[in-house]
């Protein structure tokens, strides 16, 4: 019955997949096909209450996006694009996740709907797929909440209005509306409508699917750079910050901690990387240059965007284990980035510190809080083991992927890089490179990063527990 | 003694139909109405006037009249309250939060829940679509959180007076139309030290006990009723009887039985069969156990009641099990009536202090798991027993062991809600109440107290009943009553016209100024709205 609810939930998405605006045959077959599915799984599950509690969230969720993802592989399958099926089911589950990460080389030359597609992935899978399902279908109630809980990322799900469909509603138009700004805003700065479009979705999804195979090296304008840096950064944070702030709280993001840690660390991390740059490499291409394009791929890796200006890769490695490290972190959370989620590392230093101080004071009190308000110990065991989660599947998905790849720094930066969802990483899937030469094995591994890195671990690992099974 | 200031929910809304603050003498008889109120006897002017700084209570939708707060009934658009702004804070997210809180998002308002203990808060946002503050109702900046600027409603449902009273203070400050405050405490809601619940920004009070004190009392008067409610002011009124093993209906269907003037002026509206709610046809046929739900005027409502339960049983005396707060109330509204009253307490003090508040009532020294003390005050079968400790398990038993020692209606407070279907399903008593569903009730009706009101919310079957005035602007009006779209699980229970209450035929032509009482399935109630105001 639950895995029945969980399926008809894919009836709307296979309707919003079936939609794309395509003259693709390819598009079609899928669309319409997924839209079959959909709707034969809506008829049989008809009779089932949308009362969801909240291991129900967890099913629809989890199972939600492993058939979006599927379903997703079709139009790269059926157009001949992509012809193995792990690599089909790799460019989708990293379009859905946002993570950017691509088998293709040579985009000038595919069809249009296929790069539509790949944006469209991006799209629906930042703000994710089921809370826009929450926010459009009036059907769920209160079900509604524990998809919210189970998609939406990072540790605390404030809700900004009492009903949860209307704060999801609310996050979608805020996610829609940057887009439209960055799609206008890139359209002045002289790129077509089309790929204004493509790359203002990736850059508010946090995806990184470009257009075009040098990513935005291929276009050299400031203006353009400046844009999507600014925007990158802005997708790195908390959306809720966002909000509060349109509505006339013109100090949220100040008072928000997370935000100024964020924020400084980039600042920080950009100014020495600019610095290191310079020294390392001289200042042949000027100082201005060099230095937005160093601050626009800092930003890039930062919020798991995964745009590519300038090959860092050939940067010094000192730098480019600090950049994976600000990969593995990620923005904020709330926001559309991936990554462990600033709040969670600094929850989780605040939890070391109390353990050094406790070992010297054993009796100190510590009470641990984030913005004032103390944080209660259920939820700071929570960070903790997303924390440890993280760490430990980036250690044994690495560990396995050195069976696929040349060598150990490919095998740790892909998986760091799909679990936060940011796309490049170092070494053979490096910025210049694509996922094309990792067998087939290989890249179903990272997509299982991918999925739950997105996920945050829980909403698909409680699906492996037994317990969780049973009636 | 001062007057006692309660709130009067159910005495008030079927005597006047509209939420208000009741003058009553501590006997518990109404002695004014805070409806249409003109003069006020030298009695009641105990309250003053408010203070100028009140007089923007219009604005709140207050108003005063002959020294009592009202809540004006004028100029409110009809389903007003289905409106999508609508925003209500509830402080308190025990019992009566929880459910006051499932009950308003039902009716689509945007719910806030706050309270002090974190886990409360949790534990209903788990299970409710709404928004969790933690944190104390009555400071400022939690309210600040919860978004009191905007909200429409702040229902105070704390245990603690205090809390709800400050809550309802800071709400005032806030602007929030209406602030509805439950206070246990009657002798808080007395006129004394020229304090009024207006200055507070309370505009409306409800006592738990008091309000639950008047459920009772309206089953024993009624016994073998399972419920009664009500309508248009007491001229009308619905029941839950239950069919005993002696009623002529039992031998025919509904459609074949004779004696059709009885059935000419009542409709029934539901009808339930163990855990089954059904809808009565022509061709049902009753069953012994059945409730069945009826609504005609209330003078033909004993005439029902002979109909369904010719052997029930006359109430002559009242064991009262528990002196504390719900007991001492029933007691002294028993008082009030013909009744014979006794009360059992164990706690000497409060035993005390139960006598001193009462006149004529015997109070005795026991609990209610006695026998020798039933044996002593005397059990027959025209004696009521009633428990109100507040353990419910202690409840239970002494109304198990009063029905053995012969009493013939016995009616138990149980707070806990899941009991309730346990004790429905075995038969365990005749009747449970709860002060804190009383209080919900209440505060549901004076939240929906406008052009539609519901005047309860049936306890024993989904459903409730809304009264609905006909303006001239209203889709129905001038339509026969067989040319209505209803909503299907809506049935128009009765009619007034002109004070006079009829039970509608199909032919019966509606007309601005008629009262309609409609008998409405809860999710069918939003859609009866729009299907009112289109």
């Amino acid at each position: 019955m639950i895995i029945g609810a969980g399926m008809g939930l894919c009836a709307p998405l296979g309707w919003a997949m079936g939609d794309p605006p395509s003259s693709l045959y390819a598009l079609l077959v899928a669309g319409g096909l997924t839209m079959a599915v959909g709707l034969g799984m809506r008829i049989a599950v008809r009779r089932v209450v949308a009362e969801l509690t909240r291991r129900d969230g967890f099913v629809v969720v989890a199972l939600g996006w492993l058939s979006v993802s599927a379903f997703g592989a079709l139009p790269y399958l059926l157009s001949g694009v992509i012809r193995t099926p792990a690599a089909a089911l790799f460019e989708s589950v990293s379009g859905f996740t946002t993570t950017g990460a691509s088998v293709l080389s040579d985009l000038e030359h595919l069809p249009r709907g296929i790069l539509f597609w790949r944006s469209l992935t991006h799209f629906f899978g930042g703000m994710g797929v089921l809370v826009l399902c929450v926010a459009v279908l009036p059907l769920l109630g209160t079900g509604g909440m524990q998809i919210f809980r189970a998609e939406v990322t990072g540790p605390l799900k404030n809700r900004l209005t009492p009903r949860i469909a209307s704060t999801a509603k609310l996050l979608w138009s805020l996610y829609v509306g940057l887009i439209s700004v960055e799609a206008v805003l890139l359209r002045l700065g002289g790129l077509s409508w089309f790929d204004a479009w493509c790359h203002s979705v990736a850059t508010v999804a946090t995806g990184g699917f470009s257009t075009r195979t040098d990513s935005l090296a291929a276009f050299p304008s400031p203006f353009v750079q400046i844009v999507v840096t600014f925007f990158m950064l802005i997708s790195g944070v908390n959306f809720s910050l966002h909000y509060l702030w349109l509505r006339g709280a013109w100090g949220a993001h100040v008072r928000s901690s997370e935000f100024r840690v964020f924020l400084s660390t980039w600042a920080l991390v950009c100014l020495a990387a600019v610095l290191w740059v310079s020294f390392a490499h001289g200042l042949a291409e000027g100082m201005g240059r060099t230095a937005r394009e160093v601050v626009f791929q800092v930003t890039s890796l930062m919020t798991t965007t995964g745009f590519v200006i300038t090959d860092y890769d050939r940067w010094p490695n000192g730098l480019r284990l600090t950049l994976m490290l600000l990969v593995a972190v990620g923005g904020c959370a709330g926001s559309t980035s991936g990554g462990m989620k600033m709040v969670r590392i600094v929850v989780a230093l605040k939890v070391v510190f109390r353990e050094i101080r406790r070992a010297v004071l054993p009796s100190s009190v510590m009470q641990i809080k984030v913005d004032g308000e103390p944080v209660a110990d259920d939820l700071l065991a929570g960070i903790v083991a997303v924390v440890l989660m993280y760490i430990t599947i980036a250690m044994v998905a690495g560990a396995a992927m050195t069976a696929f790849t040349p060598n150990i720094e490919t095998a740790i930066s892909s998986v760091i890089t799909t679990l936060s969802g940011c796309g490049p990483g170092l070494g053979a899937v490096g910025p210049m490179l694509t996922y094309a030469g990792i067998p087939a094995a290989g890249q179903l591994i990272l997509c299982a990063c991918m999925l739950l890195g997105r996920l945050e671990f829980f909403t698909l690992l409680v699906l492996f527990l037994p317990r969780f099974w049973r009636r | 003694m001062g007057h006692q200031l309660f709130s009067g929910a159910m005495a008030a809304e079927r005597e006047a139909g509209v939420p208000c603050l009741v003058g009553a003498h501590p006997s518990g008889r109404v002695i004014s109405r805070g409806y249409r109120f003109a003069g006020a006897p030298a009695a009641l002017q105990t309250f003053p006037p408010p203070p100028p700084s009140l007089n923007n209570s219009r604005r709140l939708g207050a108003s005063l009249r002959g020294g009592h707060w009202r809540v004006s009934v004028d100029n409110m658009p009809i389903g007003a309250h289905v409106a999508p702004a609508m925003k209500a804070i509830i402080v308190g997210a025990g019992n009566v939060g929880g459910n006051l809180a499932r009950k308003l998002c039902e009716e689509r308002y945007d719910v806030v829940l706050v309270d002090v203990a974190l886990s409360a808060v949790e534990k209903a946002g788990e299970r409710l679509d709404i928004l969790t503050i933690p944190g104390n109702g009555a400071d400022p900046r939690t309210l600040l959180k919860a978004g009191i600027e905007e909200a429409d409603l702040l229902a105070a449902v704390t245990a603690r007076d205090e809390v709800n009273i400050l809550s309802c203070v800071c709400a005032r400050a806030a602007g929030v139309r209406h602030k509805v405050a439950r206070l246990a405490n009657a002798a808080m809601l007395s006129g004394r030290l020229d304090l009024h619940l207006g200055d507070l920004g309370v505009d409306f009070a409800v006592s738990p006990n008091q309000e639950c004190a008047r459920e009772i009392l309206g089953l024993i008067r009624l016994p073998g009723a399972v419920e009664i409610v009500g309508l248009f002011e007491g001229r009308a009124a619905a029941a839950g009887l239950r069919v005993s093993s002696e009623s002529p209906l039992l031998r025919t269907t509904l459609k074949n039985f004779p004696d059709t003037e009885f059935l000419r002026r009542l409709r029934f509206i539901a009808l339930r069969r163990g855990d089954h709610i059904l809808t009565p046809t022509g061709d049902t046929q009753l069953m012994i156990g059945d409730e069945v739900y009826l609504a005609g005027p209330t003078d033909a409502l004993p005439t029902y009641a002979d109909v369904m339960m010719p052997d029930r049983p006359q109430i002559k005396k009242v064991i009262v099990s528990g002196g504390g707060n719900l007991g001492f109330a029933l007691a002294r509204q028993l008082e009030a009536s013909d009744l014979e009253t006794v009360v059992l307490e164990a706690d000497e003090e409060t035993a005390e202090a139960c006598s001193g508040g009462l006149r004529r009532a015997l109070v005795v020294r026991s609990d209610g798991v006695s026998s020798d003390a039933l044996r002593e005050v005397g059990v027959d079968e025209h004696t009521a027993f009633v428990a109100t400790t507040d353990d419910d398990e202690m409840n239970i038993i002494s109304c198990l062991l009063a029905e053995k020692s012969g009493a013939s209606l016995t009616i138990a407070q149980v707070i806990k809600p899941e009991y309730v279907p346990v004790i429905e399903s075995l038969s365990l008593l005749d009747r449970v109440v709860s002060t804190h569903l009383s209080v919900v009730n209440a505060v549901l009706r004076f939240v929906r107290g406008r052009n539609v009101r519901s005047m309860a919310q049936l306890q024993t079957v989904p459903g409730e009943l809304i009264e609905v005035v006909i303006r001239e602007d209203m889709p129905w009006a001038g339509k026969a009553i067989r040319d209505l779209r209803m909503p299907k699980g809506t049935i128009i229970a009765c009619t007034e016209r002109a004070g006079e209450v009829r039970v509608p035929t199909g032919d019966l032509v509606i007309q601005p100024g008629d009262r309609l009482a409609i008998y409405a399935l809860p999710e069918m109630i939003s859609r009866l709205h729009s299907v009112l105001k289109a």
